[in-house]
């Protein structure tokens, strides 16, 4: 798509002079101060740290008004959110070589739980106000106890799903039926759904 | 895989493998496959947009859940350290208002004077006048009392010496000047 589109684009700019230049590349910066709060969270989701995440939201930007030439504003948001992608992926290459990050990126068996500290960079931005999180908190209370337990487990202390049938004395397969039916009732929700449509 | 390709096929599989991805659940190669779709379908990074966001907002909510339970287990570093400092800042506070008060007598003004901090203001102010007519004469007590307020007088060094320097006069005529002092 990028490619169709960067031929029109760049004749459409040489016939337009400077003004026009100018154009595409506010398209994008406005589109990047609009949506950071959701690309930081998809940065967050491909990343899970949010400092990486930040690192990588910076990366996008330049890259975008780079090539703000070959953006289209009815396929802006997904246009950004392939770069921010590709930064994320990137980051995660790098971090793959790098000794130091093996041990968190590269093994896959170690599950690793979402830091409160992570989380706090969707309140930063604004994707979570405190409504929602209490909200969230009173959706799970509502979860049957089991679907409950094994996403407190799994998601906030950082369990196995191996580790989290132990403790429960339960089947994997259960566990990851009652895990997956929490997460569908707790999106479900009427009264968070209506927070997160806003 | 194939379990992964039928997910793939609708919205409540493609919801579910965000979360699957969100929290690394899934495979290298399920992985892999998953973000080369998001390249793909933007409405995929939508989805993990909202997984991210609702799993956040789960270790959140359950953080909360867990402070209110035990206030007390927060952070204990922090709140410790925060309550040192403003222990020892109060302390010091403290330190320094009796020192003042012990050190500083009161003015006349402020009307809470004692009897003996107003005997020691007036022996203070006979002796000054002592000192600039010598032969006046001092009380006995007042003179001792004069003397425990003089005592307590601090008169830095450099006071003295700027006094000194002031009045060659006072000096005697049998003391030698050193070289450097003889300025005139």
């Amino acid at each position: 798509m990028l490619s169709q589109n960067a031929g029109k684009h760049s004749a459409n700019e040489t016939r337009s002079g400077d003004g026009d230049e100018r154009t595409p590349r506010l398209l994008v910066e406005g589109a990047c101060v609009q949506w950071e709060a959701d690309l930081k969270a998809l940065l967050l989701g491909v990343l899970r740290d949010r400092h990486l995440a930040e690192d990588a939201f910076q990366k996008m930007v330049v890259k975008a008004i780079e090539s703000a030439g070959a953006a289209r504003a009815a396929t802006l948001r997904g246009w950004l959110f392939r770069i921010a992608l590709n930064e994320a992926r990137q980051i995660q290459r790098e971090n793959r070589r790098d000794a130091v990050h093996r041990a968190r990126f590269a093994n896959h068996v170690s599950v690793e739980r979402l830091r409160v500290e992570d989380a706090g960079l969707l309140v930063d931005v604004g994707l979570l106000s405190d409504e929602l999180v209490q909200s969230i908190g009173q959706s799970l209370v509502r979860l049957p106890q089991m679907q409950q337990e094994v996403i407190r487990r799994r998601i906030y202390e950082g369990l196995t799903f191996a580790e989290i049938a132990t403790q429960m004395n339960q089947p994997l397969g259960t566990v990851l039926t009652w895990m997956r039916r929490g997460l569908q009732r707790l999106q479900e929700d009427s009264g968070l759904r209506s927070l997160l449509d806003e | 895989m194939n379990d992964f390709s039928e997910q793939m096929k609708s919205i409540d599989g493609q919801e579910w493998l965000a979360l699957q991805y969100v929290l690394e659940e899934l495979s290298e190669e399920q992985r892999a496959a998953f973000e080369e779709a998001m390249a793909v379908e933007p409405g995929l990074c939508e989805l993990v947009v909202d997984a991210c966001r609702l799993t956040a907002g789960v270790v959140l909510a359950c953080e909360g859940a867990r402070t209110a339970v035990r206030p007390s287990v927060v952070q204990p570093s922090k709140s410790m350290t925060a309550r040192f400092g403003v222990l020892a800042a109060c302390a010091s506070l403290l330190a320094l208002i009796v020192l003042l008060r012990s050190s500083v007598p009161n003015h006349p003004g402020e009307g809470t004077a004692s009897s003996d901090d107003v005997a020691a203001a007036d022996a203070l102010v006979e002796l000054l006048q002592d000192q600039l007519s010598p032969g006046g004469e001092v009380d006995g007590d007042m003179e001792s009392v004069a003397d425990d307020s003089l005592a307590d007088l601090m008169v830095p060094e450099w006071l003295l010496t700027a006094v000194d320097l002031d009045e060659p006069a006072a000096v005697s005529d049998d003391e030698v000047l050193p070289d450097e002092l003889n300025l005139f």
